[in-house]
């Protein structure tokens, strides 16, 4: 059978997900990166591999996005390297073709896309601040002590949300202590969390932009209930979640190989062997010019197959 | 006497040019690096613009190597550049540096300036300075600024055609360095016409198409390839051919009033903003607007505006932008640069929107199909 495979390596979790010829998902796998972009990509293809058959199944394309795209592009051979936004796009709008706005709150960051007759007219990505994603809401749930598992389920409960100032998060988290003080329960705080964070999110990411039904909230922090519901009252209308919500970008790193793959024919696709080869990296500061720039090398079986980081282009001749 | 000044684009071109036919010595700040610019963040106010910083930083590292007299090119705001002048002489007189200082913010001041101090200056160096000396200078420090954005202008046309991506970048870097070191007009035509050949000599695959994309905003990080993080190198790259708004000379000659006859001047781009901005908010806001209406009439596929973070009227024209951005069909990237700006960080919003383009334009012609 041919497959193309997706692999979204972000802050936090690394997304592989393994599509047909008919865009429908075989297999998917959602690990946390941990720090460790390398280990997470081949800890991913090895468990990939075992869920499937491999020699009855054929890569015919391979697409890599997220923060550590242009890494892992070098590390299993991409046909395609497309920006976390692209791919998020091209997954909403494949998966409800008629989506217009899409709304994705990963860990690290959070983006809202508009999207016009399956076409990304304009996008945003939270630039001067972090606040309302994945980490900050992690870390509440654990200073509260609730399993973030269950925080949106809590929010839910909730009859009087509390009033929380989200303007910025390290102020959130001193108003929030100072509700718990003065007596206000659990599950209305989460759920005056879930509703600071979006009041926060559309101000500050969805500023200025045109945001129309239907609307599609992906990303980790889509599982949580409260968010979702939150976002529904402030829009007055349903919000989607997708059935793949958490490994969208994923799926459209895929649907991008497969685009791809029509052009080039053959992928450069290194195959499940790389999960065993041993990959380093390593930096270093060059110190021709004060602009010390730190420039990154990555090493295949100790032998450097590509550096990049400087400004004048000195050490990046290995990429290809 | 020792001349100094901050970097602003290629100013220093010009001045060294202009220095070197009188025989003066200008001490040249090193060019913006990530040196100058933490020495500027150190001893800058914290939420004073990028631009501001890196001045600072330059005016440090030229007074360490030396410079006695600071010249600086300013306005009278409403932009804080117009106010520069005294909290960067503060600062400087409390980091227990001895200099002279003049602000260049009107003709009178520069007048007086060069009648006080230039001339002076110059005498030491040389007993008489004639008129005929001075218009020497000043045009040949001209026609050097003039060789080296000429280079420019045609390695943003020849980089998204590039084959062997940076290959561009290197002959531009050659060439700039050639004109930089000539010493009179028949070198520096040497100089230009051998970068010339060199960069169309570049490896080119003519078959490719390049989006056609503006860059406007600020005058500072629009000209200085440091601040911008190299954006003008990572669009061309990544298939842009970039058209930039603001040049030196182009600056010099609209405050001289001489680009009524220009195309693309910034005359014109502040009267195309009219209908949205029927007063001079200040800098190069208006500018900035008219700029994105003019080359939307041109059908170009995007337009970004560069601002400081917390400049204020590039904030002004960003949300006009967003209103000219729907009314005309013109996808329009605003990017906020500060200290802590990450290349990377700017990269992944630059790869997105140039997919962003690709893809619009490629649904468009499948509609007139």
């Amino acid at each position: 059978m041919d497959a193309y495979l997706g692999i979204d390596v972000g802050s936090i979790s690394t997304n592989l997900a393994l599509i047909d010829e008919e865009k429908g998902v075989l297999a998917w796998e959602y690990l946390l990166t941990g720090g460790r972009p390398i280990e997470a990509v081949q800890r991913g293809l090895r468990e990939i591999e075992k869920k499937l058959t491999p020699e009855r199944l054929k890569i015919k394309g391979v697409g890599s996005t997220g923060s550590a795209r242009h890494l892992t592009g070098i590390l299993v051979g991409a046909d395609t390297v497309k920006s976390e936004i692209i791919a998020h796009a091209v997954a909403a709008s494949y998966l409800i073709p008629e989506v217009k706005t899409i709304f994705e709150i990963g860990g690290q960051d959070s983006k809202i896309i508009i999207v016009r007759d399956g076409v990304v007219v304009d996008f945003a990505m939270n630039t001067i601040c972090a606040a309302g994603t994945g980490s900050f809401l992690d870390h509440q749930a654990q200073r509260l002590g609730v399993p973030i598992e269950e925080f949106g389920d809590l929010a839910l409960r909730s009859e009087i949300p509390t009033r929380i100032a989200g303007r910025c998060t390290v102020f959130a988290e001193s108003d929030m202590i100072h509700k718990q003080q003065t007596g206000h329960t659990t599950e209305n705080i989460v759920a005056g969390l879930c509703q600071a964070l979006v009041r926060n999110y559309l101000n500050n990411v969805g500023k200025g932009k045109e945001i129309l039904p239907p609307v599609v909230f992906q990303g980790g922090v889509a599982a949580n209930k409260g968010m979702k519901a939150a976002f529904e009252e402030e829009l007055g209308y349903e919000v989607i979640v997708p059935q793949y919500y958490h490994v969208m970008g994923a799926i459209g790193a895929a649907i991008l190989a497969q685009e791809t793959t029509v052009q080039i024919k053959k992928t450069r696709f290194k195959g499940f062997e790389v999960s065993e080869v041993d990959y380093k990296t390593r930096s270093f500061e060059c110190k021709a010019c004060p602009n010390l720039c730190e420039v990154i090398e990555v090493l295949m079986n100790r032998e450097v197959i590509s550096r990049w980081g400087d400004r004048c282009g000195k050490w990046e001749v290995l990429e290809k | 006497m020792k001349v100094t000044f901050p970097h602003v684009g290629r100013m220093d071109i010009f001045i060294k040019g202009m220095a070197r036919a009188l025989g003066m010595e200008a001490v040249v700040p090193p060019t913006n690096s990530k040196r100058a610019l933490n020495l500027g963040v150190r001893y800058a106010p914290e939420f004073v613009c990028l631009p501001f910083k890196l001045i600072l930083g330059n005016l440090i590292e030229a007074l360490e190597r030396g410079a006695d007299t600071i010249i600086l090119v300013s306005d009278r705001g409403p932009c804080r550049l117009g106010l520069y002048g005294l909290p960067l002489q503060i600062i400087l007189k409390n980091l227990g540096y001895k200099f002279n200082w003049a602000t260049l913010d009107s003709p009178q001041a520069i007048k007086s300036t060069f009648q006080l101090g230039m001339i002076k200056g110059v005498r030491e160096y040389r007993d008489k300075l004639t008129f005929v000396d001075a218009l020497l200078a000043f045009h040949f420090g001209w026609k050097k600024m003039l060789a080296t954005e000429e280079i420019e202008r045609l390695s943003l046309k020849i980089r998204p055609y590039e084959i062997n991506k940076g290959d561009t970048t290197k002959v531009f870097y050659h060439g700039m360095r050639a004109i930089e070191g000539a010493e009179n007009l028949y070198d520096l035509r040497k100089a230009l016409d051998e970068a010339i050949r060199n960069l169309k000599k570049i490896p080119q695959d003519l078959s490719r198409r390049p989006l056609k994309v503006a860059i406007a905003g600020e005058i500072f990080v629009v000209l200085d390839s440091f601040a911008n993080l190299d954006i003008e190198k990572k669009l061309g790259e990544l298939g842009c051919e970039v058209d930039r708004t603001i040049w030196f000379s182009t600056h010099i000659l609209h405050h001289l009033g001489l680009d009524r006859f220009m195309r693309r001047s910034k005359r014109r781009a502040i009267q195309a903003a009219r209908p949205y901005l029927k007063y001079h908010v200040g800098a190069e806001c208006n500018a900035t607007v008219g700029y994105a209406i003019l080359y939307a009439k041109e059908e170009y596929d995007g337009f970004i505006h560069l601002m400081p973070f917390t400049c204020m009227p590039e904030f002004v024209a960003g949300g006009v932008l967003t209103r000219v951005s729907k009314d005309y069909c013109l996808p329009i990237f605003t990017v906020e640069l500060e200290e802590h700006s990450s290349p990377t960080h700017l990269m992944t919003r630059l790869e997105a929107f140039v997919d962003l383009l690709r893809r619009r334009r490629a649904t468009k012609e499948q509609g007139f199909r």
